[in-house]
């Protein structure tokens, strides 16, 4: 890779590579020093980078996800890592990409507020049912209930 | 189902795209809507009544 190169993919990619880490670790200095390290890496890894298994996008995000499972087993040993980064089975990378991003968004769109509330809570915001049940002022059971309807008519939209 | 969501919503944060983004913030903001900031939340007095946390102007006082 040439320095140009390297430094165009860091243009563009630099600033979200930022904000998930920023999501994920919630503290600048760390976020900072492994963005240093995820572009280490790219530099390193970009002579086995294949452009017909994944994006570079998705690529790069692999690299980036990887590091912060990485930072925690480091950092935090003891923590039982959540089951959303802890995971060692490669990431579906036919599944990563911008359009598969869309379709859920269109299928959210499809759901009433409060099981589209549900999905956004427990999924992107990680929090458990019953942290939600109190958010929304239901009980667990009516949103586990809730929860399930919300999956089946996601499945039913993204064929999944 | 649950696992391809996880992924997806990870990925979100990283890739950002606006439509889904749209979604995920309407519903952050009916929830937040719902909760009152830390400022509301100084102008509540234990009693619960919002105006005896303000400042009652004495007679002959003037506003500053």
């Amino acid at each position: 890779m040439n320095p140009s190169d390297l430094e165009n993919i860091y243009a563009t990619y630099s600033g979200k590579v930022m904000g998930y880490l920023m999501a994920r670790l919630q503290c600048r200095a760390d976020a900072e020093d492994l963005c240093a390290s995820v572009f280490e890496k790219v530099l390193r890894k970009w002579e086995e980078y294949d452009e017909e298994k994944a994006s570079v996008s998705t690529w790069i995000f692999t690299i980036t996800r990887n590091t912060v499972i990485d930072y925690y087993r480091k950092t935090k040993p003891a923590l039982e890592l959540d089951e959303n980064i802890a995971s060692e089975e490669a990431v579906d990378d036919a599944m990563l990409q911008e359009e598969t991003l869309g379709e859920l968004a269109a299928a959210l769109k499809k759901l009433p507020n409060d099981l589209q509330t549900i999905v956004v809570l427990a999924y992107y915001d990680q929090k458990p049912l019953t942290e939600i049940a109190k958010i929304m002022h239901l009980s667990y059971g009516a949103v586990k209930l809730r929860h399930q309807k919300a999956l089946a008519m996601l499945r039913e939209s993204m064929g999944a | 189902m649950e696992k391809k969501l996880r992924e997806l919503f990870d990925f979100q944060k990283f890739e950002k795209n606006a439509d889904l983004q749209a979604v995920i913030d309407k519903v952050h903001a009916r929830h937040s809507a719902l909760e009152l900031s830390d400022d509301d939340v100084s102008f509540v007095a234990a009693a619960g009544m919002p105006e005896t946390a303000l400042k009652r102007k004495r007679p002959g006082e003037e506003e500053k």
